[in-house]
């Protein structure tokens, strides 16, 4: 690799190590923000060298990419192969530019290897881009990834003309990886994913093709496929009972297979199936109709009463998380069930919220969160028991300390907008929670106050989704981070939609970057008509722009601007990002603001690590 | 009740006027004539020989024209009239119990003055016209001058607003004008029978290609919801006069437009059919062209309906007196439909609108779908539509050329499909898309396409009418052809052949990228790169332009500032240069106080960047990106996008 690659890299390292809480939460909060303010300083220097790294080396050698030397090109395929290794993400983004350049210069110049090969690379790269817009429920990589792949795959017709058993080994990694381009929206492309994989299965059992090429790992590639085809539980779901029986034989088989060679596994190692593997095997008996709903459920009621309460390990949390948030989704599958087994639900929420704030450390562990947000995507809300509102306040947001606290800070700040705004212009606020008149409003002072602040605490619920984004890349960003990002709105939507407790601030999720003239911002398809909250909307939006303006640089939107020069830029935007009618409220309100600013970072990260550490 | 003779001679016998009586039933014939009748017999000896029946004599042809001239299509209330040598009788019949008395008038006199009033009348009518055809030719010459002048000063680039309002409202009122000298001598020719059908074989989609580029202006400037409708197309392609049949759909059509509010809808049907509508088989009217032109408008009263054919009838109203017209246009259209043997009617309502229909008997053309088919049959096409009800017509219309289709409504359907087609014997010819599919942009997506199926493979793209808006773009994202809609099997199969070896052999493969000529202008190429600077100045060369360079950023301003006004018309702009980059070097230029600088664009040459990057170049004044090294097809499409409207 050239020196600024490596120099790149150890940048991103640094960043990242930079950037990460220690195991123990601070005590002293002042002194860790202090800290934390030397940090971003270096930070900042870092991303500046990195940005002009690849703005000088970088991005010229990519522009010119079809006049680059060959050891330029294998050196930016080694570098690129550090940003992207296996599923350790250092640059995602930067990865797939510099994969696509690569795709660039071997299409020109005829390389069919290297095209193969980063044909397969670029399509590893977007398909993890793909699974960051999970929650947004958003296809904007799908057909790329799908695309990539196939087209790698499609060199099975020239296997005979291709020697390098390493470029094989890639044509056949992309033909079983066509089936990943499927894993999303599974209704509509389950039986298509269930031909990717036996097609490519047929290939990978045959011995000609082994023959050919010995020392391809067969026997893993063959694994992994099996495995790849026993996610085809969501087909069966689909299907509910009307599946096609050569798919339901198919499916099985692959299950048999794996968990054959998982309890091999297991004797000779002397460790226990993990469990995500011993619940697809049951589910898949389950959708194949061999066992009962009833059995399943049993069944995990079962594993976990056997659960380690004490314990953090993966195993740990997986059956404390991981195994009520695949109980839930079951029962949504059947009424009648999730009304019977309400109780044992509750119970299991009620053990998680427990079992979160007892967890030892910072409680950010990413084993932690992603179970987390398995467990956000099946909740169920039953009325008496843990609200989603809550489990995402108190559980889920505080994850991640640095959106949490501009989420405190946007949500009082937006409380104070309206009272202002209460005191001096109620029409403003006509039609939220149905009020028509001063009095009205007045009545429902403090459930206004709520709303507010609730929405102001879960308006941005959608950065969780794009949180890798969301801290600073460690570089200026691209383009296609900025779309991306812009993803989230659609993912806190879909979050807050899924249960009563909150899905009225679903439209604050989704609206509060869309311009206030409806002009500009995203998405374009928000409409202000028909919103009675868009009056909260409209004063989250100032609050959040107040928020990321004066925030130093620790999220992508910060500017790190005083208090007066915040409300002059938001004067400046006032009718055509923001609303004038309470971006108008901002001066008077400005010495509330300047005393709320005082401490507020400092009490907010108090709150944050308060709820880090299990305490409410 | 019989009458005898006496009787009969009691009651008829004084009457002055020869009065004759017949017997109704048989042996039918004269069986009574009074004094008055006989001596008209005898004066006029030449009294059929076998003495038939009167009405025999009242088929006299002359008289049938005199009762034509006189009472138009009448029918049985027109008078009859019985020629006896030179005198004209007037012929009464009436009942009379058994009998049927016929009494004659001598209107021999006014028959004649009758007759001569129409002659003069026809005489001062074609006068009339004649005159008006001359006069028109007269002023049509002139005016020919004014509108042709007037169109080339409005094309002359900057002026004074005042001025161009001015030329403006001339064009309009003269393009108005030689509207209405064309009417009036269309009317001309068709009174006087100069006026004759001119037919030849015409694809129907041409024909509405020639309506539409007519009619939709009209109905887009008025903000009018205009739609077409096709119904059965039993044949495309007719043996008819598309000139005069254009003129009856845009006379209707304008005039369904002109009488609709803003807001309103306006739809044109067209349909061929096979059969005549009446019932014969004939070799020239083996199909039948429906046209039907509707419109939700002002609507005619009832009084006027039957007026609306008459040479310069309008309806008397407030709101069809404040819009423009001769009245003439419906006269016009009757005409041109009858000379095509064809019949036209409407229904209209106040307030609710009208709807005028038309049938004309056609026959149809020789096509060349059987050698389409013969050259298209067996292959398969891969076609994007995510419309169900197009792509239905689409799926038949293919299937009937012989071609083998897969269907898909969105991007991973596609791309599954030619994963499919990879790993099988399958070979798509084609991929038909449409323009505009959900969720998806199209021009991330062809490229794609593009690039995984090479360059040689035909796309094409179902397109509205005027997709000259996005062509540009398009084009550049891999559309090699554009189909048009509403959608004909002739336009299809001919724009799917086009791409075939034989259609290549025939025609040529269309050159969508026009070249135009840019040997007027002149760029500045900025780019520190020697090796990219020749590569640059090579492409660029190719065009036709003119290029200057400089080696960094501060010999491009030194250049820019040292030339004369409007020298350079494009500047194309490395970023990464010694001395000055390119940043600074267009702002240094935009801050220039001369009139080129704010206006002239500048091209980034880099692809890759930051947004910051980005908006840092657009903010100091930079225009666009490309990316290097330069190739051909990317500078034709920028020196399009940017020279492209001044040269056209």
């Amino acid at each position: 690799m050239k020196q600024y690659q490596e120099r790149y890299l150890d940048n991103l390292t640094e960043i990242t190590e930079l950037m990460t809480l220690s195991e123990q939460l601070p005590e002293n909060t002042e002194l860790f923000l202090r800290l934390r303010q030397e940090r971003m300083v270096r930070i900042e220097e870092l991303i500046k060298e990195n940005t002009e790294l690849l703005r000088k080396k970088l991005l010229p050698l990519i522009d010119d990419i079809i006049s680059a030397p060959e050891d330029e090109i294998n050196d930016l395929e080694e570098f690129a192969g550090r940003l992207l290794s296996g599923n350790k993400q250092v640059d995602l983004c930067l990865d797939y530019i510099v994969r696509n350049a690569l795709l660039t210069y071997a299409r020109k110049w005829e390389k069919r290897d290297m095209l193969i090969r980063e044909l397969y690379h670029t399509g590893m790269a977007l398909f993890y881009m793909q699974d960051s817009l999970l929650e947004a429920d958003l296809s904007l990589y799908r057909w790329k990834v799908s695309m990539m792949f196939g087209e790698a795959a499609s060199y099975i017709k020239m296997y005979d003309e291709i020697e390098d058993a390493e470029t094989r080994g890639y044509i056949h990694r992309s033909m079983a990886n066509l089936a990943l381009s499927y894993s999303w929206a599974p209704e509509e492309n389950a039986v298509k994913k269930m031909d990717v994989i036996r097609y490519s299965l047929k290939i990978l059992n045959d011995p000609a093709y082994h023959a050919k090429t010995p020392s391809l790992p067969w026997d893993v590639f063959v694994y992994k496929s099996h495995q790849e085809r026993m996610s085809g539980t969501s087909y069966l779901r689909y299907a509910k009972g009307n599946a096609r029986p050569e798919l339901v034989r198919e499916i099985l088989e692959s299950s048999q297979y794996v968990w054959e060679r998982l309890k091999e596994d297991s004797r000779r190692t002397g460790k226990r199936i993990s469990f995500p593997w011993e619940l697809r095997y049951e589910t898949i008996q389950y959708h194949c109709g061999i066992r009962t709903l009833t059995y399943l459920l049993s069944w995990i009621e079962t594993r976990y009463m056997e659960r380690d309460v004490s314990s953090y390990t993966m195993e740990g949390i997986e059956s404390n998380i991981y195994l009520p948030a695949s109980y839930a989704r079951y029962l949504s599958e059947d009424d009648n069930m999730k009304y019977k087994k309400r109780e044992i639900l509750g119970y299991m929420y009620r053990m998680m919220v427990r079992y979160v704030r007892d967890m030892p450390g910072n409680q950010l562990d990413a084993k932690l969160v992603r179970n987390l947000m398995l467990a956000m995507n099946t909740f169920i809300e039953y009325p008496g028991g843990v609200t989603f509102k809550d489990f995402l306040k108190d559980l889920v947001v505080c994850r991640n300390p640095d959106i949490y606290v501009t989420l405190v800070m946007t949500a009082n700040i937006s409380q104070m907008l309206v009272k202002r705004a209460l005191e001096q212009k109620p029409e403003t606020l006509f039609g939220v929670l149905s009020c028509k008149d001063t009095a009205q409003l007045r009545e429902k002072e403090e459930e206004l106050l709520s709303f507010a602040y609730e929405g102001g605490m879960f308006y941005d619920i959608g950065l969780l989704s794009v949180s890798g984004l969301m801290r600073r890349p460690g570089r200026s960003w691209l383009e296609e981070e900025q779309r991306m990002y812009e993803t989230h709105v659609y993912a806190g939507r879909n979050i807050l939609a899924r249960c009563e407790s909150t899905k009225i601030y679903e439209n604050i999720a989704f609206g509060h970057h869309r311009n206030y003239d409806e002009k500009g911002g995203f998405p374009k398809e928000y409409s202000r008509a028909d919103k009675p909250e868009q009056p909260v909307t409209d004063i989250i939006s100032v609050a959040a722009f107040l928020v990321h303006s004066m925030e130093p640089a620790v999220l992508v939107e910060d500017r790190n601007l005083s208090l007066d020069q915040a409300v002059e830029q938001a004067e400046k935007k006032a009718g055509t990002v923001l609303s004038p009618a309470f971006v108008g409220l901002l001066p008077d309100l400005k010495e509330e603001l300047r005393e709320y600013l005082k401490d507020a970072r400092i009490r907010a990260y108090e709150e944050a690590f308060r709820l880090l550490q299990g305490q409410k | 009740m019989d009458w005898s003779m006496k009787q009969m001679d009691e009651i008829w016998g004084k009457v002055g006027a020869p009065v004759f009586l017949f017997a109704k039933r048989q042996p039918c014939g004269q069986i009574y004539a009074n004094q008055s009748a006989v001596l008209l017999l005898e004066k006029y000896g030449s009294c059929p020989e076998d003495r038939r029946s009167l009405t025999d004599l009242l088929q006299d042809p002359e008289a049938e024209a005199l009762r034509r001239g006189l009472a138009g299509e009448g029918g049985d209330s027109a008078p009859l009239f019985c020629h006896l040598g030179r005198e004209i009788y007037s012929a009464v019949l009436t009942d009379w119990g058994e009998y049927c008395v016929c009494i004659l008038q001598d209107v021999s006199r006014y028959y004649q003055d009758t007759q001569k009033a129409l002659e003069d009348a026809q005489l001062a009518s074609r006068a009339k016209t004649n005159f008006l055809s001359a006069i028109s030719h007269d002023i049509r010459t002139p005016m020919n001058a004014i509108v042709g002048m007037t169109g080339i000063a409005l094309m002359q680039g900057e002026m004074p607003p005042r001025i161009k309002d001015c030329l403006d409202k001339i064009q309009i009122a003269s393009g108005h004008m030689m509207s209405l000298l064309n009417d009036v001598l269309d009317m001309s020719r068709i009174e006087s029978g100069r006026m004759l059908l001119e037919k030849s074989d015409v694809d129907m989609a041409d024909l509405l290609h020639k309506i539409l580029i007519v009619v939709k202006p009209q109905a887009e400037a008025k903000k009018l919801n205009f739609t077409v409708e096709l119904g059965k197309m039993d044949e495309e392609r007719l043996f008819i006069d598309d000139v005069r049949i254009c003129q009856i759909c845009n006379n209707l059509l304008s005039n369904a437009i002109k009488f609709t509010s803003a807001g309103g809808n306006v739809n044109l049907f067209l349909e061929v059919e096979r059969g005549s509508g009446d019932g014969e088989e004939r070799p020239d009217r083996e199909l039948t062209l429906r046209i039907q032109v509707k419109d939700n408008g002002i609507g005619m009263s009832p009084d006027f309906l039957p007026r609306i054919f008459q040479p310069f009838e309008r309806e008397r109203s407030m709101t069809v007196s404040k819009i423009q017209g001769t009245g003439l246009g419906m006269a016009i259209t009757q005409s041109l439909v009858r000379m095509m043997e064809g019949n036209i009617s409407v229904e209209s309502e106040v307030g609710k609108g009208s709807c005028f229909s038309i049938e004309l008997p056609v026959r149809a053309a020789k096509t060349d779908l059987d050698r389409y088919y013969e050259v298209l049959k067996g292959r398969w096409i891969l076609l994007l539509n995510d419309d169900p009800l197009l792509s239905r017509t689409l799926t038949d219309m293919l299937k009937t050329l012989g071609m083998q289709v897969d269907l898909a409504s969105n991007a991973m359907e596609v791309v599954y499909a030619i994963n499919r087609a990879a790993f099988s014997d399958k070979e798509y010819f084609a991929f038909l898309t449409a323009a505009k599919v959900a969720d998806l942009e199209m021009v991330e997506f062809l490229p794609q396409i593009r690039s995984r199926m090479g360059s040689k493979f035909p796309i094409l793209m179902l397109s509205e009418e005027d997709w000259s808006e996005t062509e540009y773009f398009l084009t550049k994202a891999g559309v090699d052809a554009f189909i048009p809609l509403p959608l004909f099997l002739s336009r299809l199969s001919a724009g799917l052949y086009a791409f075939t070896d034989e259609g290549k052999l025939e025609g040529g493969k269309k050159d969508t990228l026009s070249k135009m000529d840019f040997s007027a202008y002149r760029i500045l190429l900025v780019e520190d790169n020697e090796l990219n600077r020749e590569i640059a100045q090579e492409i660029l060369s190719v065009t036709g332009v003119s290029v200057e360079t400089a080696e960094n950023g501060e010999k491009a301003v030194g250049c820019f500032e040292k030339s004369e006004l409007f020298h350079y018309d494009i500047v194309f702009m490395d970023i990464q240069m010694p001395v000055m980059n390119g940043l600074d070097a267009t702002r240094r230029i935009r801050s220039l106080n001369r009139p080129d600088a704010s206006s002239v664009p500048i091209i980034a040459m880099t692809a890759n960047a930051f947004l910051e990057d980005v908006h840092d170049s657009l903010e100091a004044g930079m225009n666009a990106h490309l990316s290097k090294p330069l190739d051909m097809e990317q500078v034709y499409d920028c020196l399009k996008q940017f020279l492209g409207r001044r040269n056209s």
